[in-house]
């Protein structure tokens, strides 16, 4: 790089590759020239050699920046081509400018609108899709749109049939864990002659929270997840489009049937969940803890109100209901491609997750305050 | 002859508004029975906006649409619903339902719509399947088939109820030029056998030439011509004059501004 000032003129005779690894020297001799005095600034890239796409954007930005002031001299007739095919340089919008940092206030401030209108849309989804899902298979059915038994019975085959498995595995170990973890607490009470309520413990527990918990949890991450990405990619082939041009009410054909089978399957689920669960509590009891079988059994029995059991059922239903909702729901609103199936099925999982703990939450308090 | 039958499809001063961006800014046309009615035009120019306004599965803000006689834009969903097996419409894509076999996406109106038999359904089945060239294919699953086999497919499934117009979005866009000429002689078959009245939305040109007996051209949501495909051909306006001739809407020459930004001395 060679600077030569001649009278009111500078020239920078230029020398090497414009490749976008080696333009700092580049940037240095234009910029050294560009901040003397000279009215008039010659690049001499006549022995430029190679270049690429970010030696001419450099050359544009310093072409712009000089604002007439700069010229290229002696350009090879590659350069220049290449050059002419990009807009010119008044016309390039390549500048850095500021990014302006908004006030903390303003930040908290679009922050809260953000979240609220977010929630806001996403209940008022949740809620039109409840009202047509109560409709469907109220008023539905009277006025011409039939429910779809047995899509629904093939659903409950899907999520809960396929889902007994892995929902019998996490009941017998979680029913072992609480199995020691009473145990471990029992004894500080008086050693180990209460091993016996262990039975008490793992009784209720599974049959009020654990089982109808952990049963929603997983069937939210299995069969919630399916529902979004299914009906989020109908949503992308315009297959929901051409089901309500075929006359089809979407909901009524795919997404009614879908939460049926939730509201059935989760249930049954938890039924599972519980008998398996108490037999995991109970292999802890006899097996390691050494109480008798008959005396556990007995314990169990008398421990364990069919209410217990109840409740878990009905939070089980109304846990199914969320989380075929919120599928469904988040599934229809998918807009664009593909990545809106994957971003709307994470966003389906984690608010379904949440919305069955909260109901839960009211659930619990409801019996609380019932049993007070 | 009354007039909706006469025109069944009557489209009359209808906009389109999302937000603040006017998308379709009164359109208004008329297909004639036995018609095939291409809107064409680049991409952008609001006529998938238009094509879903028609079939009802967007409500547009102004104007009414009305097919044989009745206007969806003052129809409720469930009076939509009772009407739509009037009309057909082929997708871009098929939009076969990925879950079905071929049979059963075709027989699906049948089922839901009406109460004939499963052999009757079954029969007619093979009936539309052999009209559109899938003879032998109902037993196959959408994702084994070609993409101009899905958009048989799909306007076999269309044509099931027989309706009285047929919609199309893109039909021959994404096909190679064989397969898509072949899907124009299906629509000409079609128009000949069966009287068919048809709105074909597309961009290919080729096609809209082969298979229309009048053309609108839409351009920034209005419709700038309308005519039989040698009018439009003939038309001066500059707009539909480039998308006609396929000229770039505008490249501008910078070579010119950018020779003073160069100076050659050989120095």
């Amino acid at each position: 790089m060679e600077t030569l000032a001649r009278g009111d003129r500078t020239i920078v005779a230029a020398e090497g590759d414009l490749l976008w690894d080696r333009l700092d020297p580049f940037a240095e001799a234009v910029d050294a020239a560009a901040a003397g005095p000279a009215r008039e600034i010659l690049l001499d890239v006549s022995r430029v050699g190679r270049f690429d796409s970010a030696g001419a954007e450099f050359l544009l930005r310093r072409l712009k920046h000089g604002d007439g002031r700069v010229r290229l001299r002696n350009a090879r007739s590659e350069l220049r081509s290449y050059l002419q095919a990009m807009p010119p340089p008044e016309m390039f919008r390549g500048e850095m400018t500021t990014i302006l940092r908004p006030a903390v206030s303003d930040f908290i401030v679009d922050t809260a609108t953000d979240v609220v209108e977010r929630v806001s849309d996403q209940v008022r989804q949740f809620g039109s899709l409840f009202l047509q899902f109560v409709y469907f298979t109220t008023i539905g059915p009277f006025r011409g749109h039939r429910v779809r038994t047995d899509r629904a019975v093939s659903e409950v085959v899907v999520t809960g049939i396929d889902a007994l498995p892995i929902v019998a595995l996490v009941s017998v170990l979680m029913g072992l864990i609480l199995g020691f973890q009473s145990a471990a607490q029992l004894e500080k009470f008086g050693g180990e002659s209460l091993f016996i309520y262990s039975a008490n413990m793992v009784g209720v527990s599974i049959t009020r929270e654990i089982g109808p918990i952990l049963t929603a949890i997983l069937i939210a991450g299995r069969s919630g997840s399916a529902i979004t990405a299914e009906i989020g990619t109908m949503a992308v082939t315009e297959e929901l489009d051409a089901l309500r041009v075929m006359g089809m009410n979407p909901v009524s054909f795919l997404v009614v049937p879908k939460i049926l089978g939730l509201l059935l399957a989760l249930p049954c689920l938890v039924i599972v969940a519980d008998l398996v669960g108490i037999a995991g509590g109970f292999v802890t009891g006899v097996v390691v803890l050494g109480v008798p079988l008959s005396e556990y059994w007995r314990q169990t029995q008398e421990a364990l109100h069919l209410s217990d059991v109840f409740t878990g059922l009905v939070k089980a239903a109304v846990f199914g209901l969320l989380i075929g909702l919120t599928g469904a729901a988040n599934g229809m609103q998918v807009r664009g491609g593909s990545q809106d199936v994957g971003l709307k099925t994470t966003k389906s999982v984690v608010v379904s997750i949440a919305l069955v703990i909260v109901a839960d939450l009211v659930f619990t308090m409801l019996f609380f305050v019932g049993d007070v | 002859m009354s007039d909706a039958a006469e025109h069944p499809i009557e489209v009359d001063d209808v906009r389109m508004q999302f937000g603040a961006r006017e998308v379709l800014r009164g359109i208004s046309f008329r297909v004639r029975a036995g018609e095939t009615y291409v809107l064409m035009g680049p991409s952008g120019c609001g006529k998938t906006t238009l094509l879903r306004c028609l079939v009802g599965l967007l409500r547009p803000t102004g104007g009414h649409v009305r097919i044989l006689g009745e206007d969806l834009v003052a129809m409720d969903e469930d009076e939509l619903d009772r009407f739509r097996p009037r009309i057909g419409m082929l997708f871009q894509f098929g939009a076969l339902l990925n879950s079905m076999s071929v049979g059963d996406n075709v027989g699906l109106p049948l089922r839901e719509r009406t109460d004939l038999d499963e052999s009757t359904i079954h029969a007619i089945v093979k009936m539309k399947l052999s009209m559109v060239g899938l003879e032998g294919t109902h037993r196959n699953m959408p994702s084994e088939l070609s993409g101009g086999m899905k958009k048989r497919a799909g306007l076999a499934r269309a044509m099931a109820l027989d309706p009285a117009v047929y919609f199309f979005d893109e039909p021959t866009s994404g096909l190679d030029p064989v397969t898509a000429s072949e899907f124009d002689e299906l629509v000409l078959t079609l128009k000949r056998y069966v009287g068919m009245t048809a709105v074909v939305v597309t961009h290919d040109l080729d096609s809209a030439f082969r298979i229309a007996d009048r053309i609108g051209v839409l351009y920034n949501g209005k419709l700038v011509a309308e005519g039989t495909p040698d009018e439009i051909k003939a038309v001066d306006d500059p707009r539909i004059r480039s998308f006609v001739a396929r000229e770039p809407r505008s490249r501008a020459d910078h070579a010119a501004v950018w020779q003073k930004f160069f100076v050659d001395d050989g120095g």
